[in-house]
């Protein structure tokens, strides 16, 4: 796999949410190939787009007459962990070698990284978020199938509430990791789409949710835009992990693995569904 | 401590074959790298596992990964209990963690792999 300091940058705009992963497992092989650099990628999602993890229960956590009733899409990650509603947010993924000296030491050593950049990039737009340090107490795990019902270890909370959620996925020597960054909303739409057992419970989740998560709007107010946090962001990479991000576009060979992901996975039922 | 029996691949995964049949789990350094493991999935029965490719996929509360199969073969068994309290895998990797058995396709493969000493050794860099 490619090495050195010079990485590569895509800026992708808005898309499906089945070709979001078709691109971000594309980039997973490309990389294992040697055929691009390690990789930061920001995209959008639309139609909205409810994405679950690789292990998540459908049929156990969402409502999905209520997802088709909203226009709300579903997709399942490649990667972890739970529900996240992809709308007025930004997401982030990187690519890069599990042994890259930069994001090495483990799973834990790379979040940390991650995060880092993150928050450092974000600083520049005046808000400073903190890692949860690992020796918090993480409190009782959320029953609920929402990503940013609850944090983990080393997402980035601003005044204890969540506003980055990141899973991260290990294959064959590369590393993946991509998460949300909560920018115009909160989100909380997402307690609509999901499975409670009593309404009590749902009421409960809501209260929580508001609480504990934050948007990058409710920080900054209505001024920042895509562009702002890209830049930030980007720099926010660069410096921390010493590298320089050069912008560039996916190569044929992505595009049509990413065509091919979306017909034979991404965008089938037999994936999506299958839990 | 790895046993002595066992041969790791790079990929953090471990076989001990005996009477020619391979059980097959991931080492203890993966899973206290991977942190508390909540699902577990294997290929299934009577499939065909190809050395060094994908023969499962775990994840624990950090991150999800592909278990990558040291040996080639046919899957004869899956171990159900690990499914079900994938836990087992934290508490017992080389044990009652295991993860599937296989009727090896290639006695060869095996010499593509490290013993518990060269593991050891490539783990603590």
């Amino acid at each position: 796999m490619p090495r050195g300091d010079q990485w590569r940058l895509l800026d992708s705009g808005v898309a499906s949410g089945p070709y979001n992963m078709a691109v971000d497992e594309a980039v997973m092989e490309t990389h294992r190939r040697g055929l691009v650099s390690p990789t930061l990628r920001f995209y959008g999602w639309s139609p909205p787009c409810l994405s679950v993890g690789y292990f998540q229960s459908v049929t156990r956590d969402i409502l999905l007459h209520r997802c088709q009733e909203a226009g709300v899409t579903l997709v399942r990650r490649p990667t972890g962990g739970r529900a996240v509603l992809h709308w007025g947010e930004l997401t982030y993924s990187l690519v890069v070698a599990e042994d890259d000296p930069r994001l090495a030491g483990g799973v834990l050593a790379a979040y940390r990284r991650v995060s880092s950049a993150i928050a450092q990039g974000l600083s520049t737009l005046g808000v400073t978020p903190q890692l949860r340090e690992p020796w918090h107490h993480r409190g009782p795990p959320a029953r609920n199938g929402a990503c940013f019902h609850s944090t983990s270890v080393y997402e980035l909370t601003v005044a204890g509430r969540k506003l980055v959620g990141s899973a991260q996925l290990r294959r064959d020597g590369v590393l993946l990791q991509h998460g949300s960054l909560l920018w115009k909303d909160e989100g909380q739409e997402i307690l609509s789409l999901l499975r409670f057992t009593s309404e009590e419970e749902r009421h409960a989740a809501a209260s929580h949710f508001q609480e504990q998560v934050v948007s990058l709007r409710q920080l900054l107010g209505e001024g920042v835009d895509w562009e702002s946090i890209v830049r930030s962001l980007r720099q926010g990479f660069q410096e921390v992990l010493g590298i320089s991000l050069g912008e560039g576009q996916l190569i044929p060979e992505e595009e049509a693995l990413a065509k091919d992901l979306v017909d034979g996975k991404y965008g089938t039922p037999e994936w999506n569904l299958r839990k | 401590m790895n046993p002595k029996d066992c041969k790791y691949s790079k990929g953090h995964t471990w076989v001990r074959v005996a009477g020619g049949e391979a059980i097959i789990g991931i080492t203890d350094y993966a899973q206290q790298q991977m942190g508390s493991i909540l699902f577990v999935e294997t290929k299934e029965v009577g499939s065909q596992i190809n050395q060094f490719q994908p023969c499962g996929t775990v994840e624990s509360d950090k991150a999800t990964s592909d278990v990558m199969s040291p040996i080639s073969g046919e899957v004869v068994a899956v171990n159900q209990e690990a499914v079900d309290a994938p836990e087992l895998l934290n508490q017992d990797p080389y044990g009652a963690g295991w993860l599937l058995k296989a009727r090896p396709a290639n006695p060869k493969e095996l010499d593509d792999l490290m013993t518990a000493e060269q593991f050891e050794a490539a783990t603590s860099q």
